[in-house]
């Protein structure tokens, strides 16, 4: 009993103190933390099942204090050679809605936005981007300085209908010097995003060396050039590369290619 | 008051410490992924001195994000192709320079490119600040007149597909 009461009033003098500091900070605080913060998307990865009909929500928050006209548009993909994607500015995702593609965001409010896989593709999955671009209202002369947020969309194809398949090239080198580094052209003919490793065992005259290839996601019918280890310090000459890639913990292809350093 | 609520505190745990409770409380939660991105206000760049020159504008921001890597690039809000993209415009006046773009030491990157041009990259980070230097080169013989506008976007990346 007697603890419960000191415990009781240790919690409402804390609680008074709370009050008195937000207090002592004045009827601008709120108004300035506002201004402190921006636009955000919550979540990053919106993630689900393949399915007619699936669909997740995107809470777009406006923290910005000021008044933000927002658009939200589902992009396609690209991607590089070196992996790296961005989102398609001129392209529309195919087969995904958004509930509300335009709308007025107070300062410091907030919206859930519904997207919607509306067709399913062939290959059973749909990976792309959700673009959100708030720009002031108000237009002035000079630099208008607004804000884009790109998260990801992965309609993923049902656990019975996944398929890793990978195809792979030639090996090759990239860069010079101590940034030089073994190549692998290697295809997803797959239907899954699922990151693809493995492993490279490098022989030669001049010695050899192995390593783990770190994971790279390569989207569903690309081709990129995996990045499979550092060649830095390893001298002139003929090699060959014993390379194991593996996709959600299975053994996927392995393959032999032989490559010099010149 | 700030001392009064400091010393009621400093009681209140005095207090609570005379007889300590032996309870024990599981604390956890889960941290929804998101990606925030916080522009400070800037201006500029609306007119240009007569004359060659390079002119600069800095525009503070800051990053938060849950996810393993994202990226910061800066495109052109008005256009996504064609020969005023990424360059200043004034009525049918567009100068011959285009924007330039840079976070910290790196090159200047021209915003005239249809693919984003990547600035800086982060891990996970909690209002991380980035300063984006724009720069607006006028060529010899370039009369600047009127005003110009341009929207840009900056841009905060997821870049796992």
């Amino acid at each position: 009993m007697y603890r419960s009461k000191l415990t009781l009033g240790a919690v409402i003098v804390a609680g008074l103190a709370a009050a008195q500091l937000a207090s002592a900070e004045g009827p601008s605080a709120p108004r300035a933390a506002a201004a402190q913060g921006g636009l955000s998307v919550t979540p990053a990865i919106l993630e689900t099942t393949a399915r007619r009909g699936a669909s997740g929500n995107a809470t777009i928050t406006n923290a910005t204090g000021r008044k933000l006209r927002v658009t939200v548009r589902p992009r396609p993909w690209r991607q590089s050679s070196s992996g790296a994607v961005a989102a398609n500015r001129r392209r529309s995702l195919g087969g995904v809605r958004v509930s509300a593609t335009r709308f007025t965001l107070a300062a410091g409010a907030a919206r859930s936005v519904t997207v919607r896989l509306s067709r399913v593709p062939s290959r059973k999955s749909q990976y792309g981007a959700l673009e959100v671009v708030g720009k002031p209202v108000k237009r002035r002369k000079g630099i208008n300085v607004a804000y884009r947020l790109i998260s990801s969309l992965r309609f993923n194809p049902t656990a019975g209908a996944r398929r890793y398949r990978l195809s792979v090239g030639s090996a090759g080198t990239t860069g010079r010097g101590s940034s030089r580094s073994l190549v692998l052209k290697v295809r997803n003919r797959g239907n899954t995003v699922d990151p693809v490793g493995g492993s490279v065992s490098v022989s030669g005259s001049s010695g050899g060396r192995s390593r783990a290839i770190s994971a790279v996601r390569i989207l569903p019918g690309k081709r990129i050039n995996l990045r499979l280890m550092s060649l830095s310090g390893m001298r002139k000459g003929s090699y060959r590369a014993q390379v194991t890639l593996t996709q959600a913990n299975r053994n996927i292809v392995s393959v032999t290619r032989r490559f010099r350093i010149g | 008051m700030r001392l009064g609520a400091t010393a009621g505190i400093a009681l209140a745990c005095l207090l609570a410490g005379a007889a300590p409770a032996a309870a024990q409380t599981d604390v956890g939660g889960t941290v929804p992924s998101m990606i925030e991105l916080a522009i400070d206000d800037s201006s500029g760049f609306a007119t240009f001195p007569a004359g060659p020159g390079e002119h600069e504008l800095v525009i503070p921001t800051r990053i938060t994000s849950t996810a393993n890597r994202a990226v910061l690039s800066v495109v052109d809000g008005d256009l996504t192709s064609g020969r005023r993209l990424g360059h200043l415009a004034s009525g049918a006046s567009v100068l011959e320079q285009p924007l330039e773009a840079r976070v910290g030491s790196d090159p200047f990157q021209p915003l005239d490119v249809s693919i984003d041009p990547v600035l800086a990259e982060f891990g996970p980070v909690a209002r991380e600040r980035a300063r984006i230097r724009l720069r607006q080169r006028i060529d010899a013989g370039e009369r600047p007149r009127g005003t110009y506008t341009k929207t840009l976007l900056i841009t905060l990346s997821a870049t796992a597909p």
